[in-house]
Order: C-alpha cells, then sequence, then structure tokens
C-alpha cells in the first residue's frame, strides 16, 4: 500500500503527465497552504507563524505539511519566487499582444493593478521578510524580478527615448511603490471607493508618474 | 476539458461577479440547482445580493479557481436550522471533478459542524459529490423550485 502512495505522489510531481485523483488532492493543498502561509505571513510575521499553524489553517496536521515542503522556509519560498514568477509571465504575456509601446505600458499597469488589488498579502510578505530567504532562493526571487523591471523599463524607453535609461528605472521602481501600496490603503479606515474606482485611480496616478 | 491541475478557493471579491453572475445565466445550470434565488437573471439585484453577502461577517463566500480560471463559487451560510454550504460551477466545467475538490478543500479547512447541503433529488451529480465527502442522507422535504416552477423533492445532507 505504501509504495502505490509513493507512486502517486511521483505522478504528481512530474509535469506534464496526468495527475492521479490522489495528486490533484494533493496539488490542491499545496496551493491552499501556500495562500494561508502569505495571509498568516502578513498577519502575524513569518517567525510568528508555526507549521502548526499552517497546517491548520488547511485542515491538517502540522507534520502532514512536510508532505508538501520540507520546512517553513520552503513555503516562504514557493510563495514569493510564485509571486516573482507570475508577474513575470504576466508582463511576458500582455507584452507579446500589446501592438504599441503605449498600449504595453497600459497593459503593464492594468496587469500591476490586478496583482497589487488581489495579493495585498504576498506584497507585505515580499516587503517584510524577503531576507528571511537562504541566499539561494533570495537570488532567484531577486533574478526573477529584475527581469520584471527590465519589461518595464523597456517599455518605457520606447515611449521617453528622450531619457536616460537610469532615470526610466527609477520611475519604474516609484511606481511599483504607487502600485504595491495596496496593503495600505486596505487599512484606511471607514469606507473605501468601490473596487472599480480604486483601479481606475491607481492605473491613472501610475500612468502619470511614469510620463510626466 | 479535462481535469485541472489545481483547484483553489480565496474569498470573493466584486471583480469575480461578472463570472459569477455568467455562470448562472446557463438554463441546464439553474434547472439543476431548483432552488435559485429568483433574481439570478437581474444583474443589479445580484450585484446588491452578493455584496450583501461578501459584506456579511456570518456568510463565508469563495470564488472557486481551477488552473487560475474562476469556474464557480462556494458559499456558507447560517441561519436557525444549522450551518449550510452551497455551491455553482460553471456548466463548461462539469464532469472535471471540480466541486469535489473544491468543497473538500472547505470542509477540511473550516470546522462548522454539522454542515448541512439541500439537493435536488434528480441531481445525481451534486449528490454524489456530497457522499464522496462524508455527507450523510438527514432527511427530505417537498419545496417549490423556482427554476423548475414546481415543487420537487430535495433532500437533505449532513456532515458531521
Amino acid at each position: 500500500m505504501a509504495s502505490t502512495l509513493d507512486t502517486d505522489d511521483t505522478v504528481a510531481d512530474a509535469p506534464g503527465l496526468p495527475l492521479t485523483e490522489r495528486g490533484r488532492q494533493k496539488a490542491d493543498r499545496r496551493a491552499a497552504i501556500l495562500a494561508a502561509g502569505a495571509t498568516l505571513f502578513a498577519e502575524r510575521g513569518y517567525a510568528g507563524v508555526t507549521i502548526e499553524d499552517l497546517g491548520a489553517a488547511v485542515g491538517v496536521s502540522g507534520p502532514a505539511v512536510y508532505r508538501h515542503f520540507p520546512g517553513k522556509s520552503a513555503v516562504l519560498a514557493a510563495i514569493l519566487e510564485g509571486a516573482s514568477s507570475t508577474l513575470l509571465d504576466g508582463a511576458e504575456r500582455v507584452l507579446g499582444v500589446a501592438p504599441d509601446a503605449a498600449s504595453a505600458l497600459r497593459s503593464l499597469i492594468r496587469f500591476h493593478v490586478d496583482f497589487a488589488l488581489g495579493e495585498a498579502d504576498v506584497i507585505i510578505v515580499q516587503d517584510r521578510e524577503l531576507e528571511q530567504l537562504d541566499r539561494d532562493a533570495r537570488h532567484e526571487v531577486r533574478l526573477l524580478q529584475r527581469r520584471y523591471v527590465e519589461h518595464w523599463v523597456d517599455t518605457l524607453s520606447r515611449l521617453r527615448p528622450d531619457r536616460a535609461e537610469t532615470e526610466l528605472r527609477f520611475r519604474a521602481h516609484a511606481a511599483f511603490g504607487l502600485l504595491n501600496s495596496t496593503p495600505h490603503s486596505a487599512r484606511i479606515p471607514g469606507r473605501r471607493p468601490a473596487d472599480g474606482t480604486v483601479r481606475g485611480i491607481l492605473e491613472e496616478m501610475t500612468w502619470a508618474s511614469l510620463m510626466s | 476539458m479535462g481535469q485541472p491541475h489545481v483547484v483553489t478557493l480565496r474569498a470573493t471579491r466584486a471583480g469575480d461577479l461578472d463570472a459569477l453572475f455568467r455562470f448562472r445565466q446557463d438554463p441546464e445550470a439553474s434547472r439543476m440547482a431548483a432552488f435559485t434565488s429568483g433574481d439570478q437573471h437581474d444583474r443589479d439585484a445580484f450585484d446588491s445580493r452578493w455584496a450583501r453577502l461578501i459584506a456579511d461577517p456570518q456568510v463565508d463566500v469563495r470564488t472557486i479557481r481551477a488552473d487560475g480560471v474562476i469556474v464557480g463559487d462556494l458559499v456558507r451560510w447560517s441561519d436557525d436550522d444549522g450551518s449550510f454550504v452551497g455551491y455553482w460551477i460553471d456548466t463548461a466545467h462539469w464532469g472535471e471533478g471540480i466541486a469535489t475538490r473544491a468543497l473538500r478543500l472547505f470542509v477540511d479547512a473550516v470546522h462548522d459542524r454539522p454542515l448541512l447541503a439541500h439537493v435536488a433529488v434528480d441531481n445525481t451529480g451534486s449528490i454524489r459529490v456530497l457522499e464522496k465527502l462524508g455527507f450523510v442522507r438527514a432527511g427530505s422535504e417537498v419545496s417549490f423550485a423556482n427554476a423548475r416552477g414546481t415543487d420537487i423533492e430535495e433532500r437533505i445532507y449532513r456532515l458531521d
């Protein structure tokens, strides 16, 4: 019996092969642990969350989490690597279909606004906990982030050929600060403008900050 | 078709409502759900009801995604009779095992018990989902089903 289970796990981890039911459950649970991890790390800080907390959030024991991740730091690494690859893949996807530089920049902005509104927890975790990663994982995340920034800088330099690349890179980082403000604005007391309004405000402000 | 690699649940946001409303326009889905709200073809009524559900701390509204694409929703609510769960899946994704996976994620993580579910007696797909997850038949009653325009038998399933 044990060997059958092991086989299923192996199949589940091999890309491109059809998943068994057990493999699918495992994939769902892994994703649920990552989502819960982002929420808990954002709320309590990485140091304030145990493997047992991560398990409890998805309804399994602490030790059962080890079937998906070798430890808490691997959960953090998967969250941050996942976020950076999502951003990079998304940027490459929207740039691939944009007919010109201006619409490319609009699409990049719209895409990042989506991310910032949907993944405020991940933004908090990335801001505060990147240093907790071991050197290799941190290096991997930084590499993905740099490639993402370069897509913005390339797009900007097509629109602003008169400006130095160093200035455009500075503007891109300043714009990320603005876009990644969603965890702060979510805490504004009282009534918040509707989602569509928030989205419009962020898109307009970002465009202005880059093109002023 | 084919089964998705990963199914996830997250708190429903206003931006999800376009998709969730669209899934409710399918006549076959309505027929299966049977006990629909009556306002599900009126976008304004739908939006204001869902805004209330999302804001209500007593209600747990989740969006179901398969490989990142929105494919349905799952809602838990309570009244004097207990806690209830219900879900709605895009008919384009029926038969892919998504409801089972979404409900499993939910019952594993949320420990409200007993958890009750009402299902039309001929909704064999959902009955199979509930039984797979350990829900047991706890009774039945005849009630008026909006989407059928008539009284039908509904079964009550229960997870302890």
